[in-house]
């Protein structure tokens, strides 16, 4: 019998909402079982298995917030054939990052007191510190996407994540364009495959997708820039991290 | 000495470690180690807009972002003087209601169960129990589409926001769900049946348990806050005033205490403070285990939590036909969102999340931007508790194999269902 291919699912410091998002489909969750060895799944097993043992693809989730943190991630990249950032957090800083624009030491004091608690590391992406082979953006992450790519995963087809704007699919939907009625919506210069969810429920999209390829961020700057002030519209960019893509990918705005 | 540790306890949200010795015959230490990193949710809030707290607080919890983001709200609606109405408070507390089904059925059957019945792999309790698996599945699955219909997604809500909701739930949508309420309701009793079939190790050490309470309603989303040890109520300000949150050498976590002493939180204290607010088949569920009140054995935490998932089914049902009668009165579709304007202000608020009683406090400034923010959770509330249960324990099983003490130790840490993601926050 072929062997089965192993998968590792490793939180770090996070929410672990992407985990339970997985979760939200369990049926398909337990039917992967069948074609996989899923390992290191914390909220499913006591097994802990670390050190030297091999897996053909890691999914990481989280943010690297601890020395435990970073060394694992480092030791997982070196012994998975495939990693893969899961979510926002681990594919572009994600909420947690929002940490970076403050004093952090400031905060840090603040809340503990200036008790020396432990460590108080920068909010960084997973890609910051390890190679990161496809990342399946989203905060949380879809469960039918994480599906779909382990899948193309399983069939040796290439799973990178389709590039259009959520703009694309929230048009296709028929839903009603918050742009329009003058609301910061980051829906044009975000990457989609989200079903535009949040606009569904007429919240304006924030980015937690990240930047999709090309995008034109001066266009969207220009039309936000009738009822929002910069400070306003720098403010939206950062919640997700969006705001550093910009500056390193989309080589900067006119803001 | 005899020192036990146990690092890396997987089956709960977050990380964390135990570390126990026993000092001598009478006393033994306990200790649990968190490991998260800071994320400082409450200082990234500072300077941030009023209207994104409930968005970015969510993101302390995968497991509880519905509370964490109605707690939000309601913090802020208080600061900003927003009175929201009937139909409003009804959908979130069946969104409450959903939350607390999703993340009990979760705990309860996956996280704690398989210790009752010594299986640490949760694939082999799969393969070992297929018909309750699959039972223990469609139920929590109930509980997730109850929350993707009101609050637009499973994790991390949408369409609940400051000032009511964004958008009507699809009413035909949650119309069918609602009609799979007598099986669902079925499924969980039957699950308790089969709960109820495994013994729980004895234990019982008596404590302070606290909780919210509403005359007439097992309290979720509002009431004052009700102490078991002098049956004495205290609202919300006066809670506040009363806990302290304590800062320990290399934790993250600041556990808390109330006027000096521990207490605990969650679906056992809830039981205890609040069985006769039970809905009725809950209620016989209860007699079935027949415990005597108060009950201080917190491995009950579990059996308490598959009974509030019973009644939790039942409350979804009846407040959807309250919101049913609701959305037949005129102007309904006015009602679901109430228009504000931003003000200075402090607000707080208190909600019965999953582990117990969670408070989120905020001060704005005249722009809406947050000066202040302090987010207290469960499970900083009761891990006090938890190490002086831990503490007694061991002395209890000291005679154990070691394997076994340690197995029980993490048995009854994850009967507590503790969150450290929140807790560290």
């Amino acid at each position: 019998m072929k062997e089965k291919i192993t998968i590792a699912i490793i939180s770090l410091t996070g929410c672990e909402g992407c985990c339970f998002a997985i979760l939200d489909w369990p049926k398909k969750f337990l039917a992967l079982r069948n074609k996989i060895e899923i390992k290191n799944f914390r909220l499913f097993e006591e097994d802990v298995h670390f050190g030297t043992e091999k897996f053909d693809i890691a999914f990481i989730e989280g943010s690297p917030l601890t020395k435990a943190d970073v060394e694992r991630l480092k030791e997982i990249r070196q012994n998975s054939k495939t990693l893969i950032a899961l979510g926002s957090c681990a594919d572009i800083g994600g909420i947690y990052h929002l940490k970076n624009y403050q004093d952090k030491n400031k905060i840090f004091n603040h809340i503990y007191r200036d008790e020396a608690v432990g460590d108080n590391f920068d909010v960084l992406s997973v890609s910051e510190l390890v190679k990161v082979d496809y990342v399946i953006p989203g905060c949380p992450i879809t469960a039918d996407e994480f599906f779909n790519f382990v899948y193309q995963l399983l069939i040796g087809k290439n799973p990178a994540v389709k590039q259009n704007p959520v703009c694309y699919e929230c048009q296709i939907q028929g839903f009603e364009c918050l742009l329009q009625k003058r609301e910061i919506c980051l829906g044009p210069i975000t990457q989609g495959g989200c079903e535009a969810i949040c606009l569904k429920s007429k919240q304006g999209c924030w980015g937690c997708r990240g930047l999709v390829e090309d995008a034109e961020v001066d266009n969207l700057v220009k039309t936000l820039k009738d009822k929002y002030s910069e400070k306003e519209i720098i403010k939206a960019f950062e919640v997700f991290g969006v705001k550093e893509q910009i500056n390193s990918v989309a080589g900067g705005t006119s803001l | 000495m005899k020192t036990i540790e146990i690092n890396h306890i997987a089956k709960t949200e977050g990380h964390l470690s135990f570390v126990g010795a026993l000092v001598d015959a009478d006393f033994a230490e306990a200790r649990i180690e968190t490991e998260e990193g800071a994320r400082l949710i409450e200082g990234i809030m500072l300077g941030r807009k009023f209207f994104e707290a409930p968005i970015i607080t969510a993101r302390i919890c995968g497991i509880c972002p519905i509370v964490h983001n109605l707690t939000s709200i309601k913090a802020m609606e208080q600061a900003l003087n927003v009175k929201v109405t009937p139909e409003i408070v009804v959908l979130r507390k069946m969104l409450i209601n959903a939350q607390w089904i999703h993340s009990h059925a979760l705990h309860a059957f996956f996280l704690s169960f398989p210790d009752l019945i010594g299986i640490t792999n949760n694939f082999d309790f799969v393969k070992k129990y297929p018909k309750e698996v699959e039972s223990a599945l469609e139920l929590r699955d109930w509980g997730v589409q109850l929350s993707r219909i009101i609050g637009g997604r499973t994790v991390h809500p949408i369409n609940s926001v400051i000032g009511g909701f964004n958008v009507e739930p699809d009413f035909a949508e949650l119309s069918e769900l609602m009609k799979l309420n007598k099986k669902v309701l079925a499924l969980a009793e039957q699950l308790l049946n089969f709960a109820i079939k495994q013994k729980l190790p004895k234990f019982e050490r008596p404590t302070n348990y606290v909780s919210l309470k509403t005359k007439g309603e097992y309290a979720i989303y509002e009431g004052d806050v009700f102490f078991s040890d002098n049956n004495s109520l205290d609202n919300a300000e006066k809670f506040i005033q009363d806990v302290s949150e304590l800062v320990m050498p290399r934790e993250k976590v600041k556990r808390v205490q109330h006027l000096n002493r521990s207490f605990m939180v969650g679906a056992l204290a809830r039981l205890n403070n609040s069985f006769s607010e039970l809905n009725p088949v809950a209620r016989q569920a209860f007699e079935k285990l027949k415990i005597k009140l108060p009950c201080y054995n917190s491995f009950y935490n579990i059996f308490a939590q598959i009974i509030e998932i019973v009644h939790s089914v039942e409350e979804a049902s009846k407040l959807f036909v309250e919101y049913s009668a609701l959305r037949e009165q005129k102007n309904f579709h006015k009602k679901l969102k109430v228009p504000f304007k931003p003000n200075p202000g402090r607000g707080y608020a208190l909600m019965e999340a999953p582990r117990g009683i969670l408070l989120h406090d905020y001060e704005l400034d005249r722009e809406g931007n947050i000066i202040h923010c302090n987010i207290i959770t469960p499970t900083a509330m009761f891990l006090f508790n938890l190490e002086e249960d831990l503490g007694k324990y061991l002395l209890e099983i000291e005679s154990k194999s070691d394997e076994r003490q340690k197995q029980l130790i993490k048995t009854l840490i994850r009967a507590y269902d503790p969150c450290i993601s929140c807790a560290t926050h």
